[in-house]
């Protein structure tokens, strides 16, 4: 088992290396000169010239790709913004934090709420939780996220006056954010959960724990949801990512300094630095939440443990 | 389905749409503008625009920011909230292009054509030589002198984006109050003086080397506020510096005072959550929101007792570049004034809301040198006839030009998309076909080199207290790696050197300027299609607003009248 872990942190380290190369030549070949834009309307083109090779963007394409690798993967370097002018790690360090706990909250909730739900309507087939829950969680999942976030500030702190708007002062201003960013992956953990339980209620060693006269409540909680958690936990892993991945629009609304903020004017400002360290720490963030994923599946699922360990033994 | 699941689901479904109404009331909040540009110009506090010491220090004002980039005091284009506040330059241009000395001493010099004190220069010569008080203390409490002013000016030479500052040559020190600036040649262009004097805030050398961050993430200056608190991308919390080192109240300018004690800012960037945040009470400040959604902040609106709104011309150029180019269907004069024929200012004002102002000359009022007669000056700008009239003289330019239905791409940015299909309808009205190719501001910049990749541009141009500047910024020939033409591939040579004339102290005539734009609609190089407006949001209580040459409001140099008086 742990040689497959240290397989698959070679892998990541190479899917990182991948991933750099290609957000480096995507950056590159998009039209767009970040001297004219840090200098647009104020700058003449002596003075881009001169802002060019202060940023060493005239250096050719190689060079520049083997400084980023190099600086990025040795010394663990990014440089510093174009815009921000700091360090783009300092930066990261302090915005990270607080994307991957909203991401976690927000995960932590809809796994809480959205599981027990599905479990609960599969349970209640064609019952008025089951019913109740598809009709809610298609209303959660269609939802725009921003709009869902609009109407919740002119609810609860325009109109009703409960919470604040935005910012990131006291821990009510993370409520909205966290609801926002949770009630659509609490409506696809439920249909998700709901769908596996369905699928195993019929499989057959479900049908024989029955006719063994296993009591319900067993086969319930013995045979069926743990078997059904493994569909579960991959939509988990899938959702976690998205969290994280999609925070620019919670983050832009509510005006919380994410990584998703940071990364969205970099884009548009051509801070290179700045995307590609995001995009980079991104990255490495899926291939680490999949990487738990599979591990997660192996510790449920004795069958994919066994395949792990059968494949060593053959190898060897 | 069973009675009571229906029952169950009906109820749910009348919550959720309950919910969305009762959201939705609120959403009509500042959203919907029914107001004319007039009325909402009208309601303006009259009061704002008069300077009136109140003495009453405001405990606290929390001021929306958009742009927050870095704390860094480094750079001529600087926009850093708080930065006019904690930072001081030698000079300082106020709103109405009066240049004054803030660490400049003001009790000498003075021998110089401007009659500026705290600086001695003789005309046709490259040296200035300006003196600063011998008092000068930083937040840190280090002594300011002349080696501070040297290193300051050097450092940003040597390590920020500074803009016209190649004719520095060099910063010596005289005394501990005394440094000589030599340029490469005299200081003679138009807001040259300023460029230099003006934007470069002066910080303590030690006080810098001992910065861990080297005042990227800190701000220590010798400012009337100091920073109490940073968080990166949310929040800048000032406060009053109570050790200020200019007290002699004689050499107090009014961008030197502190009437608030607290000035916290806090950075939103979206337009919609800055007004949820004024309609909660949370913020009492902001500049640059856009004029329909002010409705409910003016006298008579649901928040119109607690805030006041200041609507103001934004100053840009909102323009209409033709590509001039021999190769461009543009590259004739008759299709281009076609073009520039079919578009109306009045119209287009309407279509976007009317809450901003029609253009009918390439030049604003914002500027102190826009003359209202250019209004009046008889072109496709200025033309106010009926559509039909319109047709018939785009027809005939049309003619004239021999042109057969081709389609012209429309470069713009892809926020100005809306507006730009509003143009290429208003285009097609009158038989001229056109699409549009939207791109990012980085992608226009590098579309717009290539003159058979474009043929009409939408851009904007702003930020400068005179239209000539703004001129030279559109239309300068630096522009262009080549040297020798406009962005919009125009090679007149008379029009570049009449632009280089304009832009110099002597050639700064209401003459010159009137030529370079008759030249501009004889030849149909661009046309200006409206003038936008912006509005700044503030308290009730304040009873004066200041603003620098660059537009920022200082919130701790405005004057408040005191709520319980």
């Amino acid at each position: 088992m742990w040689r497959y872990i240290a397989k698959r942190l070679l892998w990541l380290v190479l899917v990182l290396i991948c991933a750099a190369v290609l957000i480096f030549s995507i950056m590159w070949f998009v039209p767009g000169d970040p001297a004219e834009m840090m200098l647009s309307g104020v700058g003449t083109q002596e003075d881009i010239a001169r802002l060019r090779e202060q940023l060493g963007l005239n250096d050719p394409f190689i060079v520049q790709l083997g400084n980023f690798l190099y600086n990025a993967f040795v010394k663990f370097d990014f440089g510093s913004s174009y815009v921000y002018k700091t360090a783009v790690l300092d930066e990261l360090a302090l915005r990270l934090p607080r994307t991957l706990k909203l991401g976690i909250i927000s995960i932590a909730l809809s796994s809480l709420i959205g599981i027990p739900l599905g479990v609960n309507a599969a349970l209640h087939r064609n019952g008025f939780q089951d019913q109740g829950l598809l009709v809610i969680s298609m209303v959660f999942v269609s939802v725009p996220q921003f709009w869902l976030a609009l109407e919740m500030m002119l609810l609860f702190a325009v109109m009703l006056h409960w919470l604040p708007v935005s910012g990131i002062g006291t821990w009510k201003h993370w409520i909205m954010p966290v609801i926002a960013n949770t009630l659509g992956s609490i409506a696809m953990n439920a249909r998700q959960a709901r769908s596996a339980v369905l699928e195993t209620s019929r499989a057959d060693f479900v049908t024989t724990a029955r006719a063994k006269g296993v009591h319900e409540r067993d086969v319930v909680w013995k045979h069926m949801i743990p078997n059904a958690m493994i569909p579960v936990i991959n939509a988990l892993g899938n959702s976690f990512t998205a969290i994280i991945t999609s925070s620019i629009v919670i983050e832009t609304v509510f005006a919380f300094p994410g990584v998703g903020t940071y990364m969205m004017s970099a884009v548009s400002g051509r801070d290179y630095p700045v995307v590609r360290a995001c995009v980079l720490m991104l990255a490495a963030f899926a291939a680490i939440v999949n990487l738990g994923v599979d591990l997660i599946y192996a510790y449920l699922d004795p069958r994919i443990k066994a395949q792990y360990v059968a494949y060593a033994a053959k190898k060897k | 389905m069973k009675n009571k699941t229906k029952k169950l689901l009906a109820l749910l479904l009348a919550l959720i749409t309950l919910t969305s109404v009762f959201a939705g009331c609120g959403g009509g909040n500042g959203m919907d503008s029914t107001l004319s540009n007039d009325a909402l110009v009208g309601q303006n506090d009259e009061n704002i625009s008069n300077a009136k010491e109140t003495g009453y220090i405001r405990d606290k004002i929390t001021v929306a920011f958009t742009g927050a980039t870095s704390l860094s005091p480094w750079g001529t284009s600087n926009n850093t909230p708080g930065n006019y506040e904690v930072y001081e330059d030698l000079f300082e241009q106020g709103i109405d292009n009066v240049t004054y000395p803030v660490l400049a001493d003001a009790t000498r010099g003075g021998n110089n054509p401007a009659g500026i004190m705290g600086y001695d220069h003789e005309e046709g010569t490259t040296l200035y030589t300006v003196y600063i008080w011998d008092y000068i203390y930083d937040h840190k409490g280090n002594h300011v002198t002349a080696d501070d002013v040297k290193f300051s000016y050097e450092y940003q030479l040597a390590n920020a984006v500074t803009s016209g500052w190649e004719v520095l040559q060099s910063v010596e020190v005289v005394d501990e109050t005394t440094i000589n600036f030599t340029f490469t040649r005299e200081l003679t262009g138009l807001g040259e003086f300023e460029q230099i004097f003006t934007l470069c805030f002066i910080v303590d050398e030690d006080t810098f080397n001992n910065s861990k961050s080297k005042l990227m993430v800190e701000m220590i200056g010798t400012g009337p506020y100091k920073m109490k608190a940073y968080v990166p991308g949310s929040e800048l919390i000032l406060e009053r510096n109570e050790n200020y080192w200019q007290t002699n109240e004689e050499y107090i300018n009014q961008a030197q005072k502190a009437n608030v004690r607290t000035i916290d800012y806090k950075f939103i960037n979206d337009s919609t959550t800055r007004i949820l945040n004024f309609q909660t009470g949370e913020i009492d400040l902001s500049d640059d929101i856009e004029s329909q959604y002010t409705v409910d902040f003016l006298d008579g609106g649901a928040y119109g007792d607690k805030y006041n709104v200041f609507t103001y011309p934004a100053g840009l150029i909102m323009n209409l570049w033709a590509n001039c180019h021999p190769d461009s269907i543009c590259g004739d004069v008759n299709m281009r004034k076609a073009i520039f024929y079919a578009i109306s200012t009045d119209e287009l004002v309407a279509a976007l809301g009317g809450t901003d102002e029609p253009a009918y000359t390439y030049s604003n009022n914002t500027t102190g040198d826009h003359n209202d007669a250019w209004n009046e000056m008889e072109n496709y700008n200025s033309f106010k006839g009926t559509p039909e009239e319109r047709k018939a003289i785009v027809d005939e330019y049309l003619a004239a030009a021999g042109y057969q239905g081709e389609t012209l791409r429309l470069l713009c940015q892809n926020d100005m998309t809306d507006f730009c299909t509003i143009l290429v309808t208003m285009l097609a009205n009158y038989g001229i076909n056109a699409e549009l190719d939207a791109t990012d501001h980085a992608g226009s910049t590098t579309k717009e080199k290539d003159p058979t990749a474009w043929d009409l541009e939408y851009n904007k141009w702003g930020g400068n207290s005179y239209i000539c500047v703004k001129w030279l910024h559109a239309f300068s020939w630096g522009n262009t790696v080549e040297g020798d033409h406009t962005t919009n591939f125009v090679y007149n040579k008379e029009w570049n050197d009449l632009l280089t004339l304009v832009n110099s102290q002597e050639g700064h005539t209401d003459e010159n300027l009137t030529r370079w734009l008759e030249i501009l609609y004889e030849n149909a190089y661009a046309t200006n299609l409206y003038n936008t407006t912006k509005s700044i949001i503030y308290p009730e209580e304040m009873t004066y607003m200041y603003r620098n040459s660059h537009l920022i409001i200082l919130p701790g140099a405005c004057e408040y009248a005191d709520p319980n008086a």
